[in-house]
C-alpha cells in the first residue's frame, strides 16, 4: 500500500514537473512572439506601445498574467511578473529591454528589439533541446522511484 | 466647445505633467480655470500659464526630470512613434493636445535629423468656438468662390477657425464633402458627430491634397499652415481641378502674404477669393475680410 502510495505521488510529482515545463516552453515561445510582434510593428507602422499590447494576444502569457498586467501596468511590471517562470539571465535582459522600450527613436527601438529577439531564440533553442531530456527524465523517474522501492520492500 | 469639455481637455493637458507641475497649475490657474490656452515648461525655469493675452508665471521651477517625464507622457512612452514630428518642433498628443517642444538639434547637411535634450515644452490646449466661423462660412457660400487663406500672427486662432468651418459645413444644413488635410493631427482631433469630413491625418500637405482629390471627391480641401514651395506647388496644381481651398498662413496682413514667393503665385493665378486676417481685438475672432482680384 505505502509503496503504492509512493509511486502515485512520486508519478504526480513527475507530471507536475512536465506541466511546469511545458508551461515554461509556452511561456518562452509567448516571448519571443511579443518580442517580434513589438519589433514588426515599430518597424512597419511606428505603432505606440499601448495600442502594441492591447493588440498582441497570446494564451500562455495571458494563462501567466503577463498580458493582463502588460495593458494595465506596463512592460516593466508584466516582465517582473515573470520572474522565476523564465531563467535569471533571461529575465535581466527582459527587465532591461522592458526599461529601454519606448524610450529611443525608431531605430533604437529596432536594434532594442532584434536584439532581445535574438537573445530569446537562443534561449528558446536551447531550452528545446534541454526540453526534451527533462521530460523524459521527469517520466521515468518516478517510475525508477517506485519499481526501486518495490523491489526493496519486496 | 462648452465649459465642461474646455475643462476636460486642460484636465487631459495637466495629466501630461509630473505631479508637482500639476498641483502648481491647480492652484495656480484657479481664476483662468476653463480659460487655459497654454501651459509652458522651460528648463530651469517656473513653469508658465497663458490664457488669452495673459502669462501666469507659477512658483514651480521644471527641472530636466519634469520635462522628461512630459514628453515621454506626451508621447505615450513611444518617443519613437513621434520621432518624426518632435524633428519638426511637435508632438500631437491624444485629446488633440499639441505641444511645441524645441532642445538641441543634430543635423547632417543643413537637415535635422534628430533632437534631443528637450529644454522646453509648450502645451496648446484646443478648443471650439461655435459661431466663430458663420462669417467665413457665409463667404464659402458665396457664389463664385474659389478659395481663402486665413491670416493670422501665431497664437489668434487660425486652427481653431479652420476647425470650426470643418464643423459647420460638414454638417447640416451644408453638408459639402469636405477633405482636411490634418498633417499635424490637430483640426481632426476636435472635431465628432455626423460630420461629412474625411480627415487626412498625417498625411504630408501636398500628398494629402493629391490623395484628396483622386480618391475622395471633395467638395472643399482644408489645409492648415502652408508656407512652403512644395505646398504652395500642390495647392497650384490642384487649384485647376476646380475645388475650392481653404488654407492657413502665419501673417499680420493680406499684402505682406503677398509678398511671399510660395504664396504670391497662388494670388496671381487667382487661387483665393478672399484673405481673411483673425485678431482679437473684439472678441475671439475679428474678422478682417479683403477680397481679392479674380483671375
Amino acid at each position: 500500500m505505502g509503496a503504492a502510495m509512493l509511486v502515485a505521488a512520486s508519478l504526480w510529482w513527475g507530471l507536475e514537473k512536465v506541466r511546469e515545463e511545458e508551461r515554461r516552453l509556452l511561456i518562452l515561445r509567448g516571448l519571443v512572439s511579443f518580442c517580434r510582434f513589438v519589433g514588426e510593428e515599430i518597424n512597419a507602422y511606428r505603432t505606440p506601445l499601448l495600442k502594441i499590447f492591447s493588440g498582441f494576444e497570446n494564451e500562455a502569457l495571458f494563462e501567466a498574467g503577463f498580458i493582463p498586467l502588460l495593458r494595465k501596468e506596463g512592460v516593466a511590471l508584466a516582465v517582473a511578473s515573470l520572474e522565476g517562470m523564465v531563467n535569471r539571465d533571461i529575465h535581466r535582459e527582459l527587465s532591461h529591454f522592458a526599461a529601454e522600450l519606448g524610450g529611443g527613436d525608431t531605430e533604437s527601438q529596432k536594434t532594442l528589439c532584434a536584439l532581445t529577439l535574438e537573445r530569446l531564440e537562443r534561449e528558446l533553442e536551447s531550452f528545446g533541446k534541454a526540453y526534451a531530456e527533462r521530460l523524459r527524465m521527469y517520466k521515468l523517474l518516478p517510475l525508477l522511484l517506485g519499481a526501486s522501492v518495490i523491489i526493496l520492500l519486496l | 466647445m462648452n465649459v465642461i469639455e474646455r475643462l476636460s481637455a486642460e484636465e487631459s493637458a495637466i495629466s501630461y505633467l509630473p505631479h508637482h507641475l500639476c498641483e502648481a497649475v491647480r492652484r495656480s490657474s484657479g481664476i483662468y480655470k476653463g480659460a487655459v490656452s497654454e501651459i509652458r515648461l522651460r528648463l530651469g525655469s517656473p513653469l508658465a500659464i497663458t490664457s488669452g493675452d495673459r502669462n501666469l508665471i507659477t512658483g514651480a521651477i521644471c527641472t530636466k526630470s519634469d520635462i522628461d517625464h512630459t514628453v515621454r507622457a506626451l508621447c505615450g512612452n513611444s518617443l519613437y512613434s513621434h520621432s518624426e514630428t518632435i524633428k519638426e518642433g511637435y508632438i500631437c498628443a491624444d485629446g488633440g493636445i499639441r505641444a511645441g517642444v524645441c532642445g538641441r538639434a543634430v543635423t547632417d547637411g543643413g537637415r535635422i535629423v534628430a533632437v534631443t535634450d528637450i529644454s522646453s515644452v509648450c502645451l496648446r490646449i484646443p478648443r471650439r468656438v461655435p459661431g466663430a466661423s458663420d462669417d467665413i462660412c457665409r463667404l464659402i457660400m458665396k457664389k463664385g468662390f474659389r478659395g481663402m487663406v486665413v491670416y493670422s500672427p501665431p497664437g489668434v486662432g487660425k486652427t481653431t477657425a479652420l476647425r470650426e468651418v470643418a464643423a459647420r459645413m460638414g454638417a447640416k444644413p451644408y453638408s459639402l464633402r469636405i477633405a482636411v488635410i490634418d498633417t499635424r493631427f490637430e483640426i481632426c482631433a476636435g472635431l465628432s458627430g455626423d460630420l461629412t469630413v474625411d480627415c487626412l491625418s498625417g498625411y504630408p500637405r501636398a500628398k494629402g491634397m493629391e490623395t484628396a482629390l483622386r480618391t475622395l471627391s471633395p467638395q472643399l480641401i482644408i489645409c492648415d499652415e502652408i508656407g512652403s514651395r512644395e505646398d504652395g506647388e500642390a495647392i497650384r496644381e490642384s487649384v485647376g481641378a476646380g475645388v475650392p481651398f481653404i488654407v492657413s498662413a502665419h501673417g499680420d496682413s493680406a499684402a505682406e502674404l503677398c509678398k511671399r514667393p510660395n504664396l504670391s503665385s497662388l494670388f496671381d493665378m487667382g487661387a483665393f477669393t478672399y484673405a481673411v486676417g483673425l485678431s482679437r481685438s473684439s472678441g475671439p475672432f475679428a474678422i478682417n475680410v479683403t477680397e481679392l482680384a479674380g483671375e
